[in-house]
């Protein structure tokens, strides 16, 4: 091999960078010059609006997606129905299209899904559903890339550290107001006025026992606090003997379901049962407290988000909340949870906002989202200056049931007044002291 | 009349080496140009889809630095990553300083923590000093989420990320990647790859030839966790995100693991490749909930079964194919 053919190489690699530089100057001189008169600006082609979906539909958040798919099969014919919703631009009907991604639990998943279906999918919105862990990254990613979003679930002081938002709209509840309906419901009881605290070390642990400690000790209460545990944790002999030496009536809890299901086995093993426990997170669904085995849910107080009993209506097909719950009852055999007033919500706000923007404009969508005023399964949707549309949510205790195996009483609303309570009054766990 | 053949074909294999060598470089000056320029010329999402590539094969590269070149088998590489991750999150966030100095700084915390650990950590071996690793890990995890300077579990949304463009950080994570393959190149053309593969062979002969196994594991160890910082930092600035426990989660040395077998351990193309399979693998399969971990599982099994050596290490066998070369040539004479 000569020198010759070397250079016969190079000349080659250089000619083709050469085509290749022109090629890319002829393109760009084309972006820059506009649209010659006369003709119409081109509109890429579009068969559907699409809507990208980020949910934890795998991983130890799963049990909050378990409706997802129900929901969004019931509801897209009905938005679908006679060809979608008008758009403007193409002067026709777009049909509503999920575009689906899986979060795995995970916030870096989150935010790499939702970054792909931003700009591979190109979808129209974003919507991330449940939890920080998924809410917070989708709606960073929205942030960045200009798209109207729409987060379903978590707490507003967690969701509004990466504010003020202009792109991401919440439906979220307020820690300040649950953590004040759980008062509420101390205050009704016989007790000695001394909360133990078993919160985990996670977001909603923190935040949720810093939040506890201000609220209860201004009305009068006593903390007993061993301090903050690693999620994960086996052994809870200590924070149980400490409530036993201090006498404590109450517990207050948050954690995930594996270790509340440790926790409260060790409570009965070692023999002390408060008159009253609250466990945050852990017992949202009802097969969670199944799950516990026995009778060992009778009695535990939890935040309630949502159920048949709310007094609302879903935009979309007319039912009260209790007619969805018995859709879906019938159509799983599963007795419904708080998902699927959060699911049901989503989708009626997002057909609401494109019917009255009847664009795809991303801008205009999101003007739309801010202007959202509407009756939904999950009651009134009204974004306020800080993009939030703070959704109900009360305490509720729960018990054996009629027509499933655990159901829920209804105890505090004072802070939502609309919700029923139940007819029956807070009970002690049984073989409480 | 034979001599004469010898040098002829000496020469002649002088000759293919050299335009071997030369195309190699013409080549990969073509492709560094074609990069640099990417955002002129691709769409946002290719440029994303880089970007990731970008940060990952660094990821991947002192990773490899590690258990490739030196032997250290890191189960807690994703330290230094939650380490840069935090020190861009709390300096942006808490003192609203700029952005490259939490990018630096995530470095400079990271290097710091490896020289503290590295004292306990150097006296454990094998198995030891690589579960040894992980649990440093999981303990930080614990520490972050007690620690009200970083707000406990709750972590930071780094708004401060917001209005950055994918080219901004595209250039970012350029740097780091291509700098993070530079610097191993120069690593292995130095004294101290000499003194890795020498220890890589035998490490008693090392030693006995004089080479300081302990600074040298340290040293390398070091390295790989300033840059393993800094690309933790520089993914923070796209991810936008930071909670303890997946800051200093097992899943960003599974990603490691993946990308570095699958490309070819102790190769400096390996986790190139690994990369570029592992990013486009992953943004496919999100959209497939239920069994992306199944398929990413049985794509790994079946390269491994196949090709043990991972893809490079069958392609440098098979073929003799060796893109980037640390081996020194004998010039033309």
């Amino acid at each position: 091999m000569k020198k010759s053919t070397m250079y016969r190489v190079t000349t080659i690699v250089l000619a083709l960078l050469l085509c290749f530089s022109l090629l890319f100057i002829a393109g760009c001189t084309q972006k820059v010059s506009g649209p010659s008169e006369g003709t119409s600006i081109n509109l890429p082609e579009k068969d559907a609006i699409l809507i990208g979906w980020v949910a934890p539909l795998t991983g130890p958040l799963a049990q909050f997606t378990q409706s997802i798919k129900f929901v969004e099969e019931q509801a897209l014919p009905i938005i679908n129905k006679d060809g979608g919703i008008y758009i403007e631009e193409y002067g026709k009907k777009l049909p509503v299209k999920i575009v689906w991604a899986d979060s795995e639990s995970n916030p870096t998943k989150a935010s790499e899904a939702a970054t792909k279906l931003a700009l591979s999918d190109k979808v129209d919105f974003l919507v991330g559903s449940w939890t920080p862990d998924t809410i917070n990254p989708v709606s960073a990613v929205a942030e960045r890339n200009k798209i109207p979003a729409l987060m379903e679930n978590g707490p507003i002081e967690s969701w509004m550290t990466g504010g003020p938002y202009h792109w991401a709209f919440g439906n979220v509840f307020s820690c300040e107001k649950m953590m004040e309906s759980y008062i509420d419901v101390w205050d009704t009881a016989e007790t000695n006025k001394k909360i133990g605290f078993v919160y985990d070390n996670t977001v909603d642990g923190v935040l949720f026992s810093a939040l506890n400690k201000e609220k209860a000790e201004a009305r009068g209460y006593t903390i007993v606090d061993p301090g903050r545990f690693p999620a994960g944790t086996k052994d809870y002999t200590a924070i149980i003997s400490q409530f036993k030496k201090e006498g404590v009536d109450i517990v207050a809890a948050n954690m995930i379901t594996p270790d509340f299901a440790v926790l409260w086995k060790q409570f009965h093993q070692q023999g002390f049962i408060p008159k009253i426990f609250n466990i945050g997170k852990a017992m949202h669904f009802s097969t969670d407290v199944e799950a516990l085995g026995g009778d060992l849910g009778v009695g535990l107080l939890s935040e309630d988000m949502w159920s048949g009993t709310y007094p609302y209506v879903s935009a979309l097909t007319g039912q009260t909340a209790a007619e969805l719950t018995a859709d879906w009852e019938e159509a799983s055999g599963k007795p419904a949870d708080c998902t699927l007033g959060y699911d049901w919500s989503t989708f009626e706000v997002i057909n609401d906002v494109y019917t009255r923007a009847q664009t795809v404009d991303k801008e205009k969508v999101r003007q739309a989202l801010a202007e959202t005023d509407l009756e939904t399964s999950y009651g009134h949707m009204k974004y306020d200056e800080r993009n939030i549309s703070e959704v109900p949510v009360v305490v509720s205790q729960w018990k054996k049931g009629d027509k499933f195996p655990w159901e829920k009483n209804v105890l505090s609303n004072r802070k939502f007044p609309e919700i029923p309570i139940s007819d029956e009054k807070l009970f002690f766990l049984p073989s409480s002291e | 009349m034979k001599g004469m053949s010898i040098v002829k074909l000496k020469n002649e294999g002088n000759n293919r080496i050299n335009t071997e060598s030369y195309m190699k470089k013409v080549g990969i000056g073509v492709i560094l140009a074609l990069l640099i320029s990417l955002p002129f010329w691709g769409f946002e999402y290719l440029i994303t889809l880089f970007l990731l590539i970008f940060l990952y094969m660094s990821l991947g590269q002192m990773w490899n630095l590690l258990a490739g070149y030196t032997g250290l088998v890191s189960l807690g590489q994703q330290i230094f990553i939650g380490l840069g991750g935090y020190a861009l999150a709390v300096i942006t966030m808490k003192y609203h300083l700029p952005i490259f100095l939490g990018i630096i700084m995530g470095g400079m915390i990271s290097v710091i923590f490896a020289l503290i650990i590295s004292q306990p950590i150097f006296k454990m071996r094998g198995v030891y000093f690589t579960i040894g690793t992980w649990i440093v890990a999981e303990g930080l995890a614990l520490f972050f989420s007690n620690w009200a300077y970083v707000k406990y579990g709750q972590g930071f949304i780094i708004s401060a990320t917001y209005e950055l463009s994918a080219t901004y950080i595209y250039y970012i994570a350029f740097a780091v990647g291509i700098g993070s393959v530079a610097l191993v190149y120069f690593i292995l053309r130095s004294k101290l790859g000499l003194a890795l593969m020498a220890m890589r062979d035998n490490e008693s002969a090392a030693e006995v030839m004089g080479i300081e196994l302990y600074k040298t594991k340290l040293m390398c160890f070091l390295i790989s966790a300033f840059v393993t910082g800094i690309t933790g930092a520089a993914l923070y600035l796209y991810l936008a995100y930071i909670q303890p426990f997946a800051a200093f989660g097992i899943d960003w040395t599974v990603s490691m693991v993946f990308m570095v077998i699958i490309g070819g351990i102790g190769t400096i193309e390996g986790p190139i490749i690994g990369a570029v399979i592992y990013v486009i693998l992953k943004q496919y399969l999100y959209g497939y909930p239920g069994i992306s971990m199944i398929i990413l599982g049985v794509t790994a099994i079946v390269i491994i079964l196949i090709v043990p050596k991972g893809i490079m290490g069958m392609l440098h066998d098979k073929f003799g194919l060796e893109l980037i070369s640390v081996r020194r040539r004998i010039k033309n004479q």
